[in-house]
């Protein structure tokens, strides 16, 4: 049996004391501890960030990409291998601007892999740059005079894209985010979480206190009705809690009958057939 | 009359089922003993323009196309102009009757054929007028018919009777045809002895290779010349119980070969040149990261979408120094199917060995031309996984800091041995380190992983003569013409020898620098502008060679060309 204290690191913290990337870090390890999981058959993949780092943090097998690329990572390893219970780690920055094109296509193909996104709305490692999660009108290093474009919808995007799991919850809501951390780990298929996350150095804007005064976590909600899930997902309103949670589409693993094809050693593969059509 | 010595083109717009019929006849001549070697050339769209298949009969494996051709069929008169300068005077040209006054020269035999009566008369559809010309070039050079209607039957296997007895009979048509009127050419074709071959291409060739080292995962972005890979692999999925995918783009497809190689697959990816550029910073990552991935980068003419249906050398250096920073790869470059078959295993074999990325570079040339050869074995090349740790003991350190940098790797779901993968600077255990010793440590780890792989890598081959008048260094799909081009040297007593260098990264430069200082003439043949390969000899052996023979038109280098440089250089 994996405890918390097995999935700890010896590695040194080196996040600012009081961000929230240590509440998503603690609610992860509690997660994983209930799902029972043995840490070995864990791979997190993690993209380039602040959040990035919790690669350091987590005594599991991990795969630290680059900056917007972690979804096709954590997809190829589960397509090698999918008795690994592989989920990503990335910030905002990494999945709605880099890496926007992955995070689509990870949903489109309903991959099945857990997808927890650290947003902080901003770049925080490169100083707090806005981020495609910025709201119109942030004011950062790169944006002085207020940020010109919207910020992007990424649960809507999710749920119009054919998402199967859809959900949202805050780095400083242990037990929401452990629940809804735990429900994605048991979804087959892509499911996406997004984590509002407090970033105390850079973002004065959604900070902790603004975070605990305006989410709204969801009742009274199916969460197989998409058309609700949307609107809930379209409202002006920061609602967490599980959007939607719907296995009727199969995963990819499901569609292309699950091959395990990794492992230590490989064998040839017969070409005689293949070259009979070539006489 | 000479007999099975013949070079044929078939020429026509995209979408006139050129290739086709080439590959009717190429697989008919072979099925016939002979050998052959055929070439497409086409421009970048779907319809129109002015596809050629051209295909070279000898009873030896042949070497590689000529320049000069002897007969051409051409299947629409809009092609004409483009592709008749190459028919050699006396030559022949077949095409429809009605087609006959648009074609200017005087000095070849043309054969008008009355297609639309033909096929009439056999109540057969003119969607068959490719298969009335093919037997008509057939009884011309006086080949069994049998031969053609059992490589249509074979071709069209998979048809109903009655597409597959239609495709006979225009075929027979048209070889009727000749005896009712009585025409000649002055080459004939005639069946022979010898083992049963493939009919393959370098792209098909490297496909094999990878399902003979035990490939598990393939992820591609379509990409010309590249896509055929995709497409032979994509088909032998589901039998051969490996991931095939199609990725959102070249940087995703990367980085997913990467996390399937991280899990244990055998993995790989291909692209050309444009989408091997968005690979470079997960090419970079395998570095880093250690992870065992394989390349193919299938060139084209580049910069940006270039010519992109035709063949270049021009991203060796780009190749080369693939990824940013300072990390080991391993690039192969195959000259032929045979190599491309072989290397594509090295390649994984390397991968695995040194934990690091290697590229398989070809090309458009070497890619979509096909080559009779004898079917490739399976188990030349044992699979070698490198250093897996299956049982790793507690406290095991995937970037331990040994001796020769090659520190063992556990996958995941291995009990104890866990570690990160980091794209970040690491400690041996994995976790982010920015530290001077254990940057310096790290770096000088991977800097030693390749110490001893020039003796596992395909090193420099010599063909020819070891005294010869001249040494003609190369690389990649110029091998076949070189080698021409050195056989017709030899029937104007002229000795060129050719050194093959197989091997770009790491290089063989002091076996390279021993053939320079031996040889009394170098010349460097290379499809490029700037002369890069030329540039890579000199930097790697501080020797220079004598002239380069360069070419970036899209069009392969021919042998007839090579000859010519070479008299010049040895005048
Ligand atoms: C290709 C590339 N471009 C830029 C960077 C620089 N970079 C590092 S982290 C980062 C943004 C991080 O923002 P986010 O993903 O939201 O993570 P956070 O730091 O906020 O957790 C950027 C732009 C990089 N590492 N790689
Ligand atoms: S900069 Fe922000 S996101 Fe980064 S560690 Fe500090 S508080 Fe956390």
């Amino acid at each position: 049996m994996t405890t918390v204290q097995d999935l700890k690191t010896p590695a040194t913290n080196t996040w600012c004391p009081g961000c929230g990337n240590f509440g998503i870090l603690v609610a992860l390890q509690q997660a994983i501890v209930e799902m029972g999981w043995e840490q070995h058959e864990v791979l997190i993949v993690a993209g380039i960030g602040c959040s990035g780092h919790i690669c350091n943090y987590v005594n599991t097998y991990v795969f630290e990409g680059l900056h917007g690329r972690p979804v096709p990572v954590a997809i190829g390893a589960k397509l090698a291998n999918p008795n690994l219970h592989v989920i990503v780690m990335a910030g905002d920055g990494d999945t709605y601007g880099e890496g926007l094109n992955h995070f689509i296509n990870g949903i489109r193909g309903n991959h099945d892999v857990t997808m927890i996104v650290h947003n902080n709305g901003l770049y925080a490692l490169t100083t707090g740059q806005s981020s495609p999660a910025s709201d119109k009108g942030f004011k950062s290093p790169s944006t002085p005079a207020g940020l010109i474009e919207p910020a992007l919808n990424p649960l809507a995007l999710a749920l119009t894209q054919n998402g199967s799991f859809v959900a949202r919850t805050a780095a400083f809501d242990m037990k929401q985010q452990k629940e809804v951390f735990m429900q994605a780990f048991k979804h087959k298929g892509f499911s996406f979480v997004e984590v509002m996350q407090h970033c105390v150095t850079f973002n004065h804007v959604k900070s902790l206190a603004f975070l605990r005064e305006h989410v709204k976590p969801i009742t009274g909600h199916d969460v197989k009705n998409r058309a609700a899930a949307l609107q809930l997902a379209l409202s002006h309103e920061l609602y967490t809690g599980v959007f939607l949670d719907d296995e009727r589409r199969k995963s990819y693993s499901e569609e292309i009958g699950s091959l395990v094809v990794a492992g230590p050693t490989s064998e040839p593969i017969q070409i005689s057939d293949l070259m009979d059509s070539m006489k | 009359m000479e007999q099975n010595v013949l070079n044929l083109r078939i020429a026509g717009p995209a979408g006139t089922g050129v290739k086709a019929t080439g590959m009717i006849f190429s697989r008919a001549c072979m099925r016939g003993g002979l050998h052959v070697f055929s070439f497409t050339d086409y421009p970048s769209l779907i319809r129109g323009g002015c596809n050629t298949f051209q295909i070279r009969v000898e009873e030896k494996p042949v070497l590689s196309s000529i320049y000069s051709i002897d007969a051409l069929i051409v299947l629409t008169p809009s092609v004409i102009d483009e592709t008749i300068a190459e028919l050699r005077p006396g030559g022949v040209v077949i095409c429809d009757e009605k087609d006959v006054p648009a074609i200017k020269r005087t000095d070849v035999t043309i054969i008008g054929v009355p297609t639309a009566t033909l096929l009439k008369e056999a109540g057969l559809s003119l969607i068959m007028k490719n298969q009335v010309f093919l037997g008509l070039f057939m009884g011309l050079t006086t080949y069994p018919f049998d031969l053609l209607e059992d490589t249509i039957r074979y071709t069209f296997a998979k048809k109903e009777d009655d597409v597959i007895v239609g495709n006979i009979m225009a075929a027979q048509k048209g070889y009727d045809f000749v005896k009712q009127h009585n025409l000649s050419f002055d080459r004939s074709l005639s069946p022979i002895e010898g083992p049963a071959k493939i009919l393959v291409s370098g792209n098909e060739a490297v496909a094999l290779g990878a399902l003979s080292a035990g490939i598990g995962l393939y992820v591609a972005y379509p990409m010309t010349p590249s896509t055929a890979i995709l497409h032979f692999l994509a088909k032998a999925a589901t039998q051969k119980n490996i991931v095939v995918k199609q990725g959102e783009d070249e940087i995703g497809v990367a980085n997913l070969a990467i996390g399937a190689a991280h899990a244990g697959a055998r993995a790989m990816c291909g692209t050309s040149g444009g989408g091997f550029a968005l690979m470079q910073e997960a090419v970079s990552l395998a570095g880093i990261t250690e992870t065992p991935v394989v390349f193919v980068e299938v060139m084209r003419g580049a910069p940006a979408t270039g010519v992109p249906t035709w063949t270049e050398q021009a991203d060796l250096r780009f190749v080369m120094h693939a990824g940013h920073g300072d990390f080991p790869k391993v690039v192969l470059a195959p000259g032929d199917v045979d190599e491309a078959y072989e290397f594509i295993q090295i390649a994984f074999n390397a991968a695995d060995k040194y934990q690091c990325p290697a590229v398989l570079l070809s090309d458009k040339y070497l890619g979509e031309s096909y080559f009779s050869v004898q079917p490739f074995t399976t188990g030349s090349i044992p699979i070698d996984r490198g250093k897996i740790e299956t049982s790793p003991a507690e406290g095991f350190e995937r970037y331990a800091v040994v001796p020769d940098g090659i520190s063992p790797r556990s996958l995941p779901g291995t009990k104890n041995g866990i570690f990160v993968a980091n794209s970040d600077e690491h400690t041996p255990k994995g976790y982010s380190e920015e530290s001077i010793e254990n940057r310096n440590a790290q770096v000088e780890k991977r800097g030693r992983k390749l110490a001893g792989a020039l003796d596992y890598l395909p090193k420099p081959e010599l063909f020819g003569e070891e005294n010869a008048a001249i040494t003609i260094i190369s690389f990649g799909s110029n091998k076949g013409a070189i080698l021409q081009a050195i056989a017709f040297l030899k029937k104007d007593g002229i000795t060129a020898n050719f050194l093959h260098v197989k091997t770009l990264v790491p290089f063989h430069a002091d076996l390279v620098k021993e053939r320079l200082m031996k040889a009394k003439k170098t010349l460097v043949v290379e499809q490029n502008h700037d002369g890069q390969f030329r540039s890579v000899i000199r930097e790697n052996t501080l020797r220079d060679v004598d002239d380069v023979l360069l070419k970036y038109s899209g069009r392969q280098i021919y042998p007839e060309e090579i000859l010519a440089k070479v008299k010049e250089v040895l005048q």
